[in-house]
């Protein structure tokens, strides 16, 4: 039995729907998501919270479409995620992530790590590059592009990662505790970077209570089911 | 600059050292396989050099001519083949000469007969030999034993006059002596008339491929073969071909596994770097071509400094040879092929990395620690 669907009934446009979402390992013996139903709107921006391992990075491998759901359903901007859907090309066009650890590539400048990005969509090298450039003067980094992430703070880096996310216009944000390597006012900042754009929906795996409180709704999980808003 | 090379350029002292091993196994194959594929020009061009069409010898010395004997009746038979212009009669030992520790290759020749004709060229000192109590030395032996016209060579029991002094395209036989045809035979115990091989001259407007071919009716015991393919019928040489190459394998299966333990621990070091990459829309291909890339830069830069190697190890080897008798060859399709080889040592030990890698789950690999 799933549990309620928090949410329903919003009167936005959807960005995904998740229905009876089961994730199991080892066979079925590890129960990391248990029937988790809900929906979120377009530019809708959610905060995930819970306890550690109450599934929350499991829930949101199973958004970005990382690995695959044991049972229920996933739908991304319309499409449900299953045999047929082209998840690279999903990851590379509709999604956004950013993880705890900025996950920067250490050989490659901070400019390239952000162009890394857009190798998916196939653009030119010049316009890649150009739109590296442009992200990085919108989040105030530039001046950073051609440094390798080893010299540059856990901020900066994180800045880094953000920027990487957004450079290819995604529809959904999926942040896995964004600012968990933070301190409070860079963590901050950080979040401006993310709720920047009104269109973009973010959902948000989060232990800071400051970071729940701006976003639009919370959603708790506890041992792989949402117990509520 | 491509993830590749930045992967590979920010572990120099790993990329450095696999690209020694496909440098080491580039250079071996290289260096090896010019020094055979050389010897075997320079005997093909000695060949050439008589200006013969054909070349006989015993049949039953299939595999290395040098071991063959040919009678003097043969000889004469051959002359009376239609479409034979001229037979010349040859035989050739290595021998001992005072004054040096390694022998020298001693060829037997008869003045009247044309293959002598061979060593009258613009670099020719003094004359062709007429006498069995004549010598001509090669420019290189004469430079090395201080030899010059009407001096003597001491060789197969002998004091030899040196009556010319030749210098031809074939290292190893500038740097040997041509003497009468009779003092070979009587140091190798050959009877009068025989020989170890024979040149013939086909007459003009004659088929050589059809004179060959009425030598082996008429005289079954002799095996013809075109002069311009004398080495086609060396079976030794493929042996020594055979062996540059088991020589070589070995730098290659070295170079191979460095690619591959390379690759693996670039690919060990980075599993959560490809789960992101996964988790950017990377598809596998890309994942795996980006490996592959790496692997192939490994492969081209020990490429490019194997065949240095190669190069300079053959001239090295050659020069460390008396007499030249190893002269590397270089050509442009050997060249290729060791380039080629380096490259798919490159590719191939990153083959298995770059689909182990694009396997990777992108949810695992990104938990990975």
């Amino acid at each position: 039995m799933s549990e309620p669907v928090p949410g329903e009934g919003s009167l936005r446009e959807e960005a995904l729907r998740v229905e009876d979402l089961v994730r199991t390992y080892e066979g079925g013996r590890v129960r990391a998501l248990g029937g988790v139903s809900f929906r979120v709107g377009v530019g809708e921006k959610v905060a995930l919270v819970g306890p550690s391992g109450s599934g929350k990075s499991t829930l949101l491998h199973l958004l970005g479409a990382l690995e695959p759901a044991s049972a229920g359903a996933v739908w991304i901007a319309g499409v449900r995620l299953g045999p047929g859907v082209d998840l690279d090309r999903l990851r590379a066009r509709t999604l956004g992530f950013v993880f705890q650890r900025d996950n920067l590539l250490p050989a490659l400048t901070v400019a390239e790590n952000v162009e890394v990005a857009m190798r998916p969509l196939g653009l030119p090298r010049a316009e890649r590059r150009r739109r590296a450039r442009q992200v990085l003067e919108r989040i105030d980094i530039s001046a950073l592009a051609q440094a390798r992430p080893g010299r540059l703070s856990g901020g900066e880096r994180q800045r880094v990662a953000v920027a990487r996310a957004l450079v290819n216009k995604p529809r959904i944000l999926l942040a896995d505790e964004p600012t968990g390597n933070l301190d409070s006012v860079t963590g901050q900042r950080l979040v401006d970077l993310m709720l920047e754009r009104p269109e973009l929906t973010v959902i948000a795996a989060t232990h800071d209570p400051e970071v729940a409180a701006r976003m639009d709704r919370v959603l708790t999980l506890r041992d792989g089911r949402l117990v509520g808003p | 600059m491509d993830l590749a090379l930045r992967s590979l350029l920010s572990r120099p002292t790993r990329t450095a050292l696999s690209v020694l091993g496909v440098a080491v196994g580039v250079g071996c194959a290289l260096a090896f396989t010019s020094l055979a594929r050389g010897f075997r020009l320079s005997l093909d061009d000695y060949a050439r050099q008589t200006g013969a069409d054909l070349v006989v010898f015993e049949s039953r010395a299939a595999g290395d001519p040098s071991f063959g004997r040919i009678s003097g009746e043969d000889l004469a038979a051959l002359d009376e083949v239609p479409g034979v212009a001229a037979v010349g009669a040859t035989a050739a030992l290595p021998a001992a000469v005072e004054g040096r520790s390694t022998p020298i290759l001693v060829l037997g020749r008869l003045p009247q007969e044309r293959p002598i004709q061979a060593y009258r060229t613009p670099g020719l000192r003094g004359r062709l030999l007429q006498a069995p109590d004549e010598a001509m030395v090669g420019a290189l032996l004469a430079q090395e034993l201080g030899l010059d016209l009407g001096g003597r060579l001491p060789v197969l029991g002998h004091s030899l006059q040196v009556v010319g002094v030749y210098r031809t395209g074939v290292r190893w036989e500038s740097g040997g002596a041509v003497v009468h045809l009779d003092v070979v035979r009587e140091a190798m115990g050959l009877p009068q008339g025989a020989a170890m091989m024979g040149f013939v001259y086909v007459e003009p407007g004659s088929a050589a491929s059809e004179v060959a071919a009425t030598i082996g009716q008429r005289l079954p015991s002799l095996r013809v073969i075109p002069a311009d393919a004398l080495t086609s019928d060396f079976a030794q040489l493929d042996y020594l071909d055979a062996f540059a190459w088991v020589v070589s394998l070995g730098g290659l299966v070295v170079g191979a596994i460095g690619v591959l333990n390379t690759m693996f621990m670039n690919v060990a070091e980075r599993v959560r770097e490809i789960g992101t990459l996964r988790a950017l829309g990377w598809s596998r291909g890309m994942v795996m071509a980006s490996l592959l890339r790496e692997g192939l830069a490994l492969g081209l830069l020990g490429t490019v400094l194997g065949l240095l190697a190669g190069v300079g190890g053959a001239l090295a080897l050659a020069r460390s040879v008396p007499q030249g008798v190893l002269q590397p060859a270089f050509p442009p399709v050997l060249l290729l092929q060791a380039a080629g080889l380096g490259l798919l040592l490159g590719l191939v030990g990153a083959l298995w990395p770059a689909w182990r890698a694009s396997r990777l789950a992108p949810a695992e690999a990104l938990r990975h620690e």
